[in-house]
């Protein structure tokens, strides 16, 4: 088929403009450097979906964009607290109460030369943007061997802070999958899958009946190590919790990806408690 | 002699290592729910004692506490329960910490049979649900303390110790109206002293998995406004100091938990930094390997792409403009 002169110029422009448009896109992907890409944070609003048994089930889920040799799921949650008694007194930012209960581990830590994880991020709670800060001991006291004896220990201590620096709340909790003793809610169910593989853990007396995995042997302080997950792997982590009918404190479910040991996913996810 | 620059080095490389080991310093830790008087009074105590080598360390909530008995350098702590809510909560740990061979001691309602039920029956051996003063003169508090067995803690005291308004109180079972008695059906318990108007047991030494000394039980209060319960009233008190001192020696040089603890969690922390810096290493070296193929891949694509359109350019474009 022959073309005209300005026929051919029109297909020439086309061409190069699809291929210009493809380079573009092409570095643009190629330069995005996040291994590991979240694609889902599911959790449920309230307690009150947990007491119900609608859409209770946390999950984490994201695609692997780049090979990591460690990756890292970390679960936490924390429940909200009264401040102890003899710390209100110091209601103040400069000095904030929680200081006060947790200098002692800061004290303690530095005896070893160590220092607890501290993060700082922000979440919204009743359409309120708020700061908030985290120390987190678990590393270092799991290097005890007693943490997980004790799972049900505080380990994780949080302050939230409104924007002209007041507190507005105190939370803290544990490293694991569960409220724990907290709360009395506890986790019925707990799904791996790494691609098409997936592996079920259920409480002990289920999970013989279900001839399935238990979550006594299952994946402790609510962390999930996965080594040499490959490019294009998917990832998706998902629990679910019973709770019975009763009155429960705000909660804040703390969810983290590491990437080869560098934190590169934090998300914060409120649970609001029910009271009468 | 010039010495091997890499021998300097690892001696260096030692010595920080053997920093590091030291460095670990012994804890005690000084527990009183909503007592901040009392955990100061009592740290001050300790700290001005030149023969205790630790840090001492005041905790004011039970939380805190959980999470602190957990630290394998705390060598002794010092418990008061004021009431029940300063109690409960903590059992499993102040437990588990003593079968571990933690040192302990006991004040007030961590030796309360009916608060602490399981600790006053293995721990603090004092087992009573109830306490009462000891005796008053003339509305005042005289108490006279004798010894009756010995070991470490009461062996340069007196064989007499005496208290003006200020005592230990004495635990007491409420249904029989019995002085407490020793619980424990194991272990080695020694009785240190016993009200001498009472008989009854009062301070009580204790070694099984750990070491505990108990101080029998009753009420106590942060504040000095109370004139029986204050605490200061007795801990203000030169001797009562000493047997107080004596009493944590006793429990660090007795606890059996901090040495292969402190070593274990040592070489834990040291293999998880050496995981951390050889996953650091590995992937660092596969990301300057993936780097390369990356960048080789994408200046090819470009390359490839530009000589493409400089081609349509060439073909398609530039002959209009010669045809023209």
């Amino acid at each position: 088929m022959d073309l005209s002169a300005s026929q051919r110029s029109y297909l020439g422009i086309s061409i190069i403009a699809i291929i210009g448009g493809s380079l573009v896109l092409f570095n643009i992907l190629e330069g995005h450097d996040e291994a590991f890409q979240l694609l889902e944070n599911r959790h449920p609003a309230g307690f009150e979906d947990i007491i119900s048994g609608y859409h209770k089930a946390f999950a984490v889920a994201g695609l692997v964009r780049h090979p990591i040799q460690l990756l890292r799921f970390r679960f936490s949650h924390l429940v909200e607290a009264r401040i102890p008694s003899e710390y209100q007194g110091n209601l103040t930012t400069s000095s904030p109460p929680y200081m006060a209960e947790i200098e002692p581990l800061l004290e303690l830590s530095r005896t070893w030369n160590q220092t607890p994880e501290k993060l700082e991020s922000e979440i919204e709670i009743d359409e309120e943007a708020l700061k908030i800060t985290i120390y987190d001991f678990t590393m270092l006291l799991n290097a005890t061997g007693l943490l997980t004896r004790h799972p049900e220990t505080i380990t994780t201590f949080a302050l939230l802070t409104n924007s002209t620096g007041g507190i507005h709340s105190y939370y803290k909790g544990i490293s694991g999958f569960a409220f724990e003793n907290r709360t009395e809610a506890s986790i019925v169910h707990l799904s791996i899958k790494i691609d098409e593989s997936e592996m079920d853990y259920y409480p002990p007396e289920m999970a013989s009946a279900y001839k399935a995995l238990s979550l006594e042997e299952g994946p402790k302080l609510g962390t999930i190590s996965i080594t040499e997950a490959e490019r294009g792997s998917s990832v998706r982590v998902a629990y679910t919790f019973e709770a019975p009918d009763r009155d429960y404190e705000d909660s804040i479910q703390i969810a983290r990806v590491y990437v080869n040991n560098d934190l590169a996913i934090m998300e914060m996810n409120h649970i609001l408690g029910v009271e009468d | 002699m010039k010495r091997p620059s890499w021998m300097v080095l690892s001696l260096l490389f030692l010595l920080v290592a053997l920093e590091t080991v030291s460095a670990v310093d012994p804890v005690i830790l000084v527990y009183g729910k909503e007592m901040p008087n009392f955990r100061n009074t009592v740290a001050e105590v300790l700290r001005n004692d030149g023969r205790i080598d630790a840090d001492v360390i005041g905790i004011g909530s039970t939380d805190c506490l959980s999470v602190a008995l957990l630290f394998p350098n705390v060598q002794a702590a010092i418990l008061v329960g004021q009431d029940a809510t300063a109690v409960r909560g903590v059992e499993e740990q102040v437990m588990g910490y003593f079968e571990d061979g933690g040192g302990l001691l006991g004040f007030h309602d961590f030796a309360n049979g009916e608060v602490s039920s399981p600790l006053s029956r293995q721990v603090f051996p004092l087992f009573a649900n109830a306490s009462r003063l000891g005796r008053i003169q003339e509305g005042d508090l005289v108490q006279i303390l004798h010894r009756e067995q010995t070991n470490s803690i009461n062996e340069n005291l007196p064989e007499e110790l005496v208290f003006k308004d200020a005592e230990i109180n004495l635990a007491l079972n409420r249904g029989t109206m019995k002085w407490a008695g020793i619980t424990p059906t194991c272990g080695q318990y020694t009785i240190l002293y016993r009200d001498s108007f009472y008989d009854a047991p009062v301070v009580v030494a204790y070694q099984n998995e750990g070491a505990s000394v108990t101080f029998a039980g009753g009420d106590i209060t942060d504040s000095p406004e109370n004139k029986y319960r204050y605490f200061g009233n007795l801990f203000h008190d030169t001797q009562f100091q000493e047997l107080l001192a004596n009493s944590v020696l006793w429990a660090e040089e007795n606890e059996m938990r901090s040495a292969d603890m402190i070593e274990s969690t040592l070489q834990e922390l040291e293999k998880s930094a050496e995981r951390e810096a050889s996953l650091e290493s590995s992937v660092e070296k596969r990301r300057a390997s993936s780097n390369m193929i990356r960048n080789i891949g994408r200046i090819s694509v470009n390359v490839f792409g530009i000589c493409a359109i400089a081609l349509i350019y060439l073909k398609l474009i530039r002959n209009k403009e010669e045809d023209r």
